[in-house]
């Protein structure tokens, strides 16, 4: 955390390959993102090329009041919004998800069967069958173990809002897990 | 939270983190920087900006050295000898002290060659520093 406020530094005093470094750190996670939320690798690639050049365009504004990260996953889910909106991709209402928690356990105890290659096949199929909102979220919360206030910061929903929109995400991504492992399921249950 | 929820919400972590984070392609860092560097609009909130901190502080240092330089030096070409260094100065007493001593600054600096030398490195290292950055500018 230190080296990064260093390279953020050198970088605000116009050191510009200083940036690369930073690039380096945060490339995988931005990525990450933009790919839970576009659905595609080469739209994924590209807003997360165009992430960093508007986070580098924009450095004087990063203050330090969040961390960096926080700070470029923002900018990320405010690229990755502009861009579904434009392509009049369905920002569906997920109140309709009514997964009771028992499902929950004997889907997660279902997968736990499985083998290593298996659960990361069927996890990473469930993730990119979530909503865009819902996968980003988790992401940021399961994966790179973001808190729900950073979350708050990053998608400028409300704590409580963030705290409800995770409950519901994750319930449709173990609906989803179970939809995938349904043979799997039915014959370990 | 419950403690159910707590033990989900661990599970879940385990799981997702199984999952890992996605890669993009390996020219991602190089085509980023390449946007950065070639985009105009980059370039013009790209600025060579100078730490002015750090600049004043080797600015003095630079003042301190050349001076313990300049005394060294006077003191070298007496032999180390105080007193013959300032045998002329010691005869005209206290004040003259510091006129001979300026005097003799002022006579080193306008005959010697090294000094001419050390002005015509100082114009061509800050031609040569614009030069870098214009090169910088022009990419």
């Amino acid at each position: 955390m230190k080296q990064e406020k260093h390279y953020i530094q050198r970088v605000l005093r116009g050191d510009v390959h200083a940036f690369s470094y930073l690039v380096d750190m945060h490339k995988s996670m931005v990525y990450t993102l933009a790919l839970r939320m576009l659905k595609n690798p080469e739209n994924a690639e590209e807003l997360a090329q165009d992430v960093f050049v508007k986070a580098f365009q924009s450095m004087e504004k990063f203050k330090f009041e969040s961390k960096f990260s926080t700070w470029l996953y923002r900018i990320t889910y405010n690229a990755a919004i502009s861009i579904l909106r434009k392509k009049h991709v369905e920002m569906a209402d997920i109140d309709d998800v009514q997964l009771p928690e028992n499902n929950v356990v004997d889907t997660f105890n279902a997968i736990t069967e499985l083998k290593n290659y298996e659960q990361r096949t069927y996890v990473k199929q469930a993730l990119e069958q979530l909503k865009d909102e819902d996968a980003l979220i988790i992401t940021l919360f399961y994966l790179d173990e973001n808190s729900v206030e950073e979350i708050s910061v990053i998608t400028g929903f409300t704590v409580a809002n963030v705290k409800v929109k995770l409950h519901r995400a994750r319930k449709r991504f173990y609906d989803a897990l179970k939809l995938i492992l349904k043979d799997e399921v039915k014959m370990i249950l | 939270m419950s403690k159910k929820e707590l033990n989900i919400d661990k599970s879940t972590r385990q799981l997702i983190q199984k999952s890992g984070k996605e890669e993009p392609s390996a020219d991602f860092t190089k085509n980023v920087m390449a946007q950065i560097i070639k985009d105009p609009e980059v370039q013009f909130n790209f600025s060579f900006t100078k730490d002015e901190k750090e600049s004043k502080i080797w600015l003095l240092l630079s003042v301190g050295a050349i001076f313990v330089g300049y005394i060294f030096f006077f003191l070298f070409r007496n032999d180390f000898n105080l007193a013959k260094s300032f045998e002329h100065s010691l005869s005209a007493k206290y004040l003259k002290i510091l006129v001979d001593f300026i005097e003799q600054i002022y006579y080193e600096l306008s005959l010697s060659p090294y000094v001419l030398i050390g002005l015509a490195g100082v114009i061509v290292l800050i031609l040569i520093d614009k030069s870098v950055v214009k090169f910088l500018h022009s990419l």
